[in-house]
């Protein structure tokens, strides 16, 4: 352990360069009537003038500022995501010109993603997940020349799965959530290698100063100096500490005004005066670990309600929509984030929103996602049985209830019916079998005849769940 | 120290068909842990069946009779005396009663070495109020008689002390703070709550708020379910369970008509343990707490607290620490578990500490060794 007086940690920081798909929260099935193409309409229409905006407020002016630092001998890493990638090459190239400089500079490194900085890590397939890895390799290697071995897994906590599946695709490190996760409690300044895969914690409380605090004035350490901060980091125990931060904080989420550049550039110099050295991730996993992350008890993070619902839909339209890159603008790990009233921030800005923001974005992203898996129906194998196995927003969902109260969940899709079924209390399902309101959803919604008449007569629990998951099975024989 | 022969007076245990609250376990364990120290205890109280010896505890029972609660425990006392009295060779050493059931016995035997615990007072018990009623008054003289005559009480915590020296004018030298055990591991199980939540009808990853205790006034069930449309209006996938059963239960059930509740009445051992590590949050919003088992117990799962601001709760909890202490107002505990409630990682740093200070404050062991301290003060002539 390091202690005061003995030599201070070492820094390691991470920028995460991305772009999101973000939605459009006006589309409406209507509004794409007659059109061929209707991702146009699924996603913010003007992407290209926004991110614009995010070159000319943050993307430019950082990478101009740490391109200086770096000649003086700062280090960093970067994680560049596959959709930002494509889209400077394909409307800004002078943009992605000047982050390969920075890319590629003899004092960074460039860090490995999943390809769309999706979510798909958390399925319970992980084809998805290793797939984006590869595109993502090949991507950088394309265009920066570099293959990345550190992996960054900061937007939700790392599995066993995960670990297995990147250490599989030839990473050898991986920069992990401090927030969440098996690496909650623990000190995050410290090495630890995960099911043996070598791992960086993300120090949350010090990336929030950044992140989060930097601009609040009614902190009680604002203005934050970079020479105050370096003294922070100085006097952290431990033997090296991770910032991973979200590149868009300097500059867009956090405006010029409030000196957030100053304070990086300041940074550097701050640092060396403290006798602070920045290190890149893969030299700061040679330092000796700290022994083995444990995993935590029962689920590694609590998703939200709206949260599991997307996920599972997502993961079955991956068989559903036609064309993927609808499907993998949805994987966006933004998207999900924005489906709880607050996610963890370690680097991101600040997300604290009201249960009815996170009801309408769960909404707007399920009426796309629906009409998406709908529009690809007509060219499936089967275009009833894709059909029968789509969500539907929840508008459309089935809500179970009580004769006096609501359950307080929601079934999207045949699937998740089948899901909900197996722990609706008795009384609930009482309830809907007397209304025969599965046999009405099920034929009027979902439009499966053939699945709502069998069901009809089935009042007991055993009986529904098993009939329809019958039905699913043999609709998705179908499609394949 | 030499082996002592100790006499536990209490109108209900473990291990006797009568097991009304909190005093039975807090009792039962102490008594357990005292004779796992190779001390002899003899436990009189209630019951069917003969006299057994459980966890070598001696544990000799009485069927009372009475057409009140008053005359119920004047025979309960006559009862015990004389079961006490065919033990007595050789003499016990130490005597402790357990609450006001057994005042008269402890008069019968007030020459002898007694030790009285308050694990709550009438007062409390009303929620920190005065009862006009003769039973109140009954009970309440006969509280004070008790620590009058006692050689030495104990209270679980020291606003219960300060309650029965302003109430009782029991002097403080002769007061002594036991808080209740508890057995941690016993409350700490591996499990997936959402397994849990699903047995109960509930999502998953519905957050869920679990009241434990007796749906009594004290215990103030009707403010946490005057807090739940405040609660819902900021998040509305939260489910509450209660878990205990009482007076109040048709009343509460009145209330509840609509909202995310379900009344499970009273709950194994089991069951409320799993319930606990399933919880993501407990509430507490008793109006007067002596002790607080549900916190101790609470905080042994990892579990996070919002409680009321009153007695054990009070002293016990540091605020923002291991739990949040509330004003005793419906929109105060509202306040309170929204503020916890959609920050799961910040809830279970919140039980973590918890759990640590248990560990520190109140293990059995570090119980056990207090009641034995008073003990031998009252054997080496008393307090003073």
């Amino acid at each position: 352990m390091t202690g005061e007086g003995l030599n201070p940690p070492k820094i390691c920081l991470g920028f995460d360069i991305h772009y999101p798909c973000y939605l459009n929260p006006g589309f409406h099935p209507d509004v794409v009537k007659g059109k061929r193409n209707a991702k146009d309409s699924y996603f913010n229409p003007d992407a290209k003038e926004d991110l614009g905006g995010v070159i000319d407020r943050s993307f430019r002016p950082t990478t101009e500022l740490l391109l200086e630092l770096l000649d003086g001998g700062f280090t960093c890493a970067f994680a560049i995501s596959g959709t930002v990638v494509e889209h400077l090459d394909a409307w800004y190239p002078e943009m992605l010109e000047l982050l390969h400089r920075a890319a590629t500079h003899r004092n960074t490194e460039l860090l490995a993603q999943t390809y769309y900085h999706s979510v798909a890590g958390q399925f319970t397939d992980l084809t998805e997940f290793t797939d984006e890895l590869v595109m993502h390799r090949d991507l950088m290697k394309e265009h920066f020349s570099v293959a990345p071995t550190t992996f960054a897994h900061t937007d939700y906590p790392i599995t066993p799965a995960t670990a297995e599946a990147l250490a599989g695709a030839g990473i050898e490190a991986a920069i992990i959530e401090g927030g969440e996760g098996p690496a909650l409690e623990r000190d995050p300044n410290l090495i630890y290698t995960y099911h043996s895969l070598p791992v960086l914690v993300v120090h949350c409380d010090l990336s929030d100063d950044i992140a989060v605090r930097f601009p609040w004035r009614g902190w009680d350490k604002w203005p934050l100096m970079a020479d105050q901060y370096a003294g922070w980091l100085s006097v952290s125990p431990g033997d090296c500490i991770t910032l991973f931060l979200d590149y868009r904080i300097f500059g867009d989420f956090i405006g010029p005004e409030t000196g957030i550049l100053e304070f990086l550039r300041a940074l550097p110099s701050a640092l060396a005066a403290e006798g602070i050295e920045t290190v890149r991730p893969s030299d700061a996993v040679r330092l000796a670990p700290h022994g083995d992350l444990e995993e935590t008890d029962g689920p590694g993070r609590q998703r939200t309600i709206l949260q599991q619902s997307a996920i599972e839909a997502l993961e079955e339209a991956g068989g559903l929509i036609a064309d993927p890159a609808v499907w993998r603008c949805l994987l966006e790990t933004e998207h999900i984030r924005r489906m709880a009233m607050r996610s963890p921030s370690c680097g991101k800005p600040l997300h604290a929103v009201s249960h009815q923001a996170t009801y309408d974005y769960f909404a707007s992203f399920m009426r796309v996602l629906s009409h998406a898996e709908v529009r690809s129906a007509a060219s499936a194998p089967s275009p009833k049985a894709a059909l029968s196995l789509r969500c539907v927003p929840p508008d459309k969902a089935f809500f179970f209830s009580s004769y006096d109260r609501p359950a307080g969940y929601a079934a999207h899709s045949l699937q998740e019916l089948a899901n909900m079924l197996e722990f609706a209390p008795d009384d609930v399902i009482r309830y809907h079998v007397e209304r025969e309101d599965f046999y009405r959803w099920i034929d009027q919604v979902i439009g499966d005849k053939k699945l709502a008449e069998k069901i009809r007569g089935v009042s007991d629990r055993n009986g529904l769940q098993s009939t329809i998951r019958k039905r699913i099975e043999k609709l998705w024989k179908r499609l394949s | 120290m030499e082996t002592l022969k100790l006499a536990f007076f209490c109108w209900e245990s473990l291990h006797s068909t009568f097991k009304v609250g909190g005093l039975a376990p807090a009792a039962t364990h102490l008594a357990e842990r005292l004779a796992r120290r190779g001390h002899e205890v003899h436990f009189f109280t209630r019951g069917e069946g003969d006299d057994a010896v459980i966890n070598n505890v001696h544990y000799h029972y009485c069927l009372p009779f009475g057409g009140n609660v008053i005359e119920y425990c004047r025979t309960m006392s006559n009862m015990l005396v004389d079961a006490f009295r065919a033990h007595d060779t050789p003499p016990f050493d130490i005597l402790h009663f357990h609450d006001w059931h057994l005042v008269e016995a402890l008069h019968t035997l007030r020459d002898r070495n007694t030790v009285l615990s308050f694990h709550s007072t009438e007062y409390g018990r009303h929620g920190g109020n005065f009862g006009g009623w003769w039973e109140f008054q009954e009970i309440s003289g006969k509280e004070w008689y008790g620590g009058y005559i006692a050689k030495a009480v104990t209270t679980v915590s020291n606003s219960t002390k300060t309650e029965v020296m302003w109430l009782y004018n029991v002097p403080g030298w002769k007061v002594t703070v036991i808080p209740n055990g508890i057995d941690p591991d016993a409350y700490r199980t591996r499990l997936d709550p959402g397994e849990v939540k699903k047995r109960y009808g509930i999502h998953p990853l519905a957050p869920v708020v679990l009241f434990v205790g007796r749906l009594t006034y004290q215990k103030g069930p009707d403010l946490l379910v005057r807090a739940i449309p405040e609660i819902l209006a900021k998040r509305w996938d939260v489910q509450f369970l209660f878990a205990g059963t009482g007076d109040m239960r048709g009343y509460l059930e009145g209330m509840v008509h609509g909202l995310p509740v379900q009344f499970l009445g009273y709950v194994s051992d089991a069951d409320h343990i799993r319930l606990l590590n399933a919880c993501d949050l407990v509430a507490i919003p008793s109006r007067n707490e002596p002790f607080g088992l549900v916190l101790t117990e609470a905080w042994s799962a990892e579990r996070c607290v919002v409680a009321t601001d009153v007695g054990g709760l009070s002293e016990n909890i540091d605020n923002y620490v291991n739990g949040i202490k509330v004003p005793v107002r419906p929109d105060s505990i509202a306040w309170g578990i929204c503020h916890l409630i959609d920050d799961p990682a910040y809830m279970q740093k919140l039980g973590r500490a918890g759990r640590r200070k248990v560990m520190e404050k109140f293990r059995w062991d570090v119980v056990t060794e207090k009641a034995l301290g008073v003990y031998r003060k009252v054997l080496s002539g008393g307090l003073r």
